[in-house]
């Protein structure tokens, strides 16, 4: 009789847990085939087999992701780039999601400054910096703030673990603003080391007037 | 050209040298990555349309004033040809006749030197074994390169080494380009197969007086890791074959 009411309660189990099996990233899931499998172990072991046991939920939470969804595709890396660069008025880029996503020993390059002597080369926590420095330049000035910068169109290369993006974006004051008061290109060197990915070198220049972006980098 | 012609053809091109290639139980380590050029015409359909479209931003057309700068000054400290970052062209010649060197000589360092930004990086391909990347200076890069030709030479294998580029894309606007350079390495110029074969990411920049390396990634080909016929001589890329 226990055995039966088990395996009746497993069912009962099955069939609620059904609608959230539809989303396929749901712990449940998880849950669902454990009980599958325990149920088919019962089923085959029969009446002379050992009592089932009765787990109507996982017994632990599923193990979180090693790796954090912003380094898991090239499209993801990219996407976190723009998103922890973009700010509102009131707030400030998102340095740790930014911080995360570069190498230790990561380089990037910014356009020369028309005054510079010579190019200036970045670690991640230089560009912070940087972008701090602005930022504060802007609100001592009493300038507008806030800063929204987006992909418009993108080449990539690809090759195993390495892969370099050619991405050409646009920058607004806020997000549903137009047109954009800055456009550039971005190049992206990235690395995957079989885990994730992580950007290596960054390297960008704006479009000036005697500088336009060429058709073939914007979107068609 | 009809597509179905244009994959044969990939196909062909890639079976066979793969084949030759494999035949070791174990392929030299590839130290470099890096190859001459020789003097031959590298297939780049997004080259051309940029060298239609503008001129090369630090090449012989670049009128902008000469300001110093303490690259340029040690630049001029070395025994690199002054002319190696006038264009991509002549800076990816020099960084692969840089890395080639024959049995009795050793890649020309202050060269390599000469083409990098003192921060420039070079990152070879993982180890397996590793946890992270391990990413280089070219003082780091001469190091390494060092030891595995040492090692080498005490086990009485070859150490010379020469590698060529094959096929190139590239993406440039402004002072910024990058260059997906397919390579071959050799052991001597004239050996018929090449014993490994790459692709380099080659990251460019241009300080309004010429062009320096940014970083070089890289990844060598492994029969689970076969170059992309995009990325082989005279392919057509797959843009070009949907637009036409």
């Amino acid at each position: 009789m226990t055995r039966i009411a088990a395996r009746l309660a497993v069912v009962a189990f099955l069939v609620s847990a059904a609608a959230r099996a539809q989303q396929p990233t749901d712990p449940i899931n998880i849950g669902i085939r454990m009980i599958e499998a325990l149920a088919k172990t019962a089923a085959a072991a029969g009446p002379s087999g050992p009592e089932p046991t009765p787990t109507p939920l996982p017994a632990r939470e599923p193990k979180p992701l090693e790796v954090q969804p912003d380094a898991s595709s090239v499209d993801a890396i990219v996407t976190a780039l723009y998103a922890a660069v973009s700010h509102g008025p009131d707030s400030e880029p998102n340095w740790k999601r930014l911080r995360a996503l570069f190498l230790p020993d990561a380089i990037v390059v910014p356009p020369k400054r028309p005054d510079a002597d010579e190019l200036a080369v970045l670690d991640a926590a230089a560009f912070e910096a940087r972008i701090r420095k602005y930022i504060e330049g802007r609100k001592e000035r009493h300038e507008r703030l806030g800063f929204t910068e987006r992909e418009i169109a993108r080449r990539e290369n690809r090759y195993g673990p390495v892969c370099q993006v050619f991405s050409t974006y646009e920058t607004v004051w806020s997000p549903h603003e137009t047109p954009p008061f800055a456009r550039g290109v971005h190049t992206i060197q990235l690395v995957s080391d079989g885990r994730r990915w992580w950007i290596a070198s960054l390297v960008w220049d704006v479009e000036r007037p005697a500088q336009p972006i060429p058709p073939e980098l914007l979107p068609r | 050209m009809n597509k179905p012609a244009v994959l044969a053809a990939a196909v062909a091109f890639c079976a066979a040298p793969l084949a030759a290639q494999y035949q070791p139980a174990n392929p030299p380590p590839n130290p470099g990555g890096l190859t001459p050029i020789g003097g031959q015409k590298i297939h780049d359909p997004n080259a051309e349309v940029e060298a239609q479209r503008m001129p090369t931003p630090g090449g012989p057309q670049d009128r902008r004033p000469q300001a110093p700068s303490k690259d340029a000054a040690r630049q001029s400290s070395t025994h690199a040809p002054d002319n190696d970052g006038a264009s991509v062209d002549s800076i990816l010649a020099a960084l692969y006749a840089s890395v080639s060197h024959d049995e009795a000589s050793s890649p020309n360092w202050e060269r390599m030197r000469g083409i990098f930004l003192q921060v420039g990086m070079l990152i070879p391909p993982k180890n397996p074994r590793s946890e992270l990347f391990t990413v280089l200076d070219v003082d780091g890069f001469e190091q390494r390169v060092k030891e595995s030709i040492a090692a080498s030479k005490a086990k009485g294998d070859p150490t010379s080494f020469f590698e060529k580029e094959i096929a190139r894309r590239t993406d440039c606007f402004g002072n910024v380009c990058q260059v997906f350079s397919t390579y071959e390495s050799r052991r001597a110029p004239s050996d018929e197969k090449p014993f490994v074969r790459g692709i380099n990411s080659i990251q460019l920049v241009n300080d309004g007086h010429r062009w320096w390396v940014a970083s070089v990634a890289w990844d060598q080909e492994r029969p689970d890791n076969p170059i992309p016929a995009q990325y082989l001589p005279n392919s057509v890329p797959s843009e070009y074959l949907k637009k036409n």
